[in-house]
């Protein structure tokens, strides 16, 4: 076995965040061995635990997002399903959907399978090779009472580009705005009214510090549309052979991921002690160091807005002549620096920022990150750019 | 023995919350057989604290499908 528990410098947190807060572990553990019974289908007191502790859980994610009702948020297995439930469950024949250049393979793969289908009309607005959204771009491509589903990332999984989610929810028109925040969710303040996002897909196991195969879709308005990815038990409804139309059962079926879900509330209680604030300040100073020290490097290439206000800590860089793999692996095998190398799930990103097909390195930096992790990167980069 | 029966169990859990905050001593029972209800669970109270707990309901906009009186130990009815 590989001991990967020393002097490791994890710069992965935009794929998984690592390490995860002993808070959370010890949710995790607790649930485990002390409530683990099945959520909403019995009255004995271990199901009733294992009820109140999902109930709490689905409130915190509530009050984090600004929703009204936790019965809003539907848990799901991680972000990718929660956009899968958002796009399969809204959209009908002849439906236009808006989306972006910028947008990863868990939002692209399933609008093309529509579009391939002959179901939906797919425009797609090129972004800025910095990654931003031209949202003029979606502004024009949106078509009344014909666009039923705009889908923007709130910050690239490549660049970190940020979007500006509040302008988009301007020009949206009568479409539903779905946002991505697998990368902001934890990391950037989301308020669904104030920024006028009518559904949110997020994910546990990144910046909220959970545990993988949690996440959800926060429903702000249109709780009648959504259909279900799947159906089955939900614990209520029994009598009959049809799904609850009610929420969250019409669109949870099957048992939760009961101690996951104890471990993403945990972690969501944890960034607020921390204060999402001084989260992002921290985050902020780690992409100055490591930008001013980029910039030193010869034969770099630093794509993104190379501006801290603009991005989340995702950072992608290239060196001339050595293909991203290879500063990949002589990171980890020489240096025991943790980065993702390639094309992030994102092809359509990485040819708009002109990365595609080799990709990029990325570095995702997280709460447990510090200066000296920086510092040591940028040293292993010089390092590697130099022989 | 008075029951509150409810759509799902996200409101039996919230409406829990609410009477616990606000001092109403409940339980949670599966819900009588005699009953009819979608959901498995349900709330028991003493009479003497039913129209104090619906006019929390109401406050917390939680809706009830139904409110059940015990009888006897199988007899129900219903008690609006």
């Amino acid at each position: 076995m590989v001991d990967v528990s020393t002097d490791n410098i994890y710069m992965d947190n935009a794929a998984t965040s690592y390490p995860k807060p002993g808070e959370v572990i010890d949710a995790v553990c607790h649930h485990l061995s002390t409530l683990s019974s099945n959520p909403g289908r019995s009255a004995h007191r271990l199901s009733l635990e294992a009820s109140r502790a999902l109930f709490d859980a689905r409130q915190t994610v509530a009050d984090f997002f600004g929703a009204s009702d936790s019965r809003d948020v539907v848990f799901t297995l991680n972000v990718t399903e929660a956009l899968n439930l958002a796009i399969y469950g809204i959209l009908r024949k002849g439906d236009h959907v808006v989306t972006t250049s910028m947008e990863h393979n868990s939002v692209m793969r399933p609008l093309r399978h529509l579009e391939s289908e002959g179901i939906i009309e797919l425009s797609v607005v090129h972004s800025f090779p910095d990654g931003s959204v031209d949202i003029d771009g979606i502004a024009k491509r949106v078509k009344q009472r014909k666009t039923r589903l705009l889908v923007v990332n709130h910050a690239s999984n490549v660049t970190g580009t940020i979007a500006d989610i509040k302008a988009i929810s301007r020009v949206k028109g009568e479409a539903l705005l779905l946002v991505d925040a697998a990368q902001t969710a934890g990391c950037l303040p989301i308020d669904l009214k104030e920024m006028g996002i009518d559904l949110l897909a997020f994910t546990g196991h990144k910046a909220l510090l959970g545990p993988q195969g949690t996440g959800g879709l926060v429903i702000n308005t249109t709780r009648e549309c959504i259909l279900p990815l799947k159906r089955g038990g939900t614990g209520s409804n029994s009598e009959f052979e049809q799904q609850p139309d009610f929420l969250p059962d019409r669109l949870e079926s099957g048992t939760a991921n009961g101690c996951g879900i104890a471990g993403l509330a945990r972690g969501i209680e944890v960034i607020q002690t921390m204060g999402i604030d001084n989260i992002r300040m921290h985050e902020k100073k780690l992409i100055e160091i490591m930008q001013e020290g980029l910039k030193e490097i010869k034969g770099i290439r630093i794509y993104g807005p190379m501006d801290a206000e603009r991005q989340v800590a995702v950072i992608s860089i290239n060196i001339e002549g050595i293909s991203p793999s290879d500063v990949g692996y002589a990171l980890d095998r020489s240096f025991n620096i943790c980065v993702r190398t390639g094309l992030h799930c994102a092809p359509s990103a990485h040819r708009t920022i002109g990365s595609f097909p080799q990709g990029t390195v990325r570095f995702s930096m997280g709460i447990y990150n510090t200066e000296d992790d920086v510092e040591k990167a940028i040293d292993a980069l010089t390092w590697i750019a130099e022989h | 023995m008075t029951v509150f029966v409810f759509y799902c169990i996200h409101d039996v859990m919230k409406a829990e919350k609410a009477f616990k905050d606000s001092g109403i001593p409940i339980d949670i029972i599966p819900v009588p057989r005699q009953v009819s209800s979608d959901c498995g669970m349900a709330v028991s109270l003493e009479e003497e604290y039913k129209i104090r707990a619906q006019d929390i309901l109401v406050e917390h906009n939680i809706e009830i499908k139904g409110v059940y009186k015990r009888l006897s130990s199988n007899e129900w009815v219903i008690d609006t």
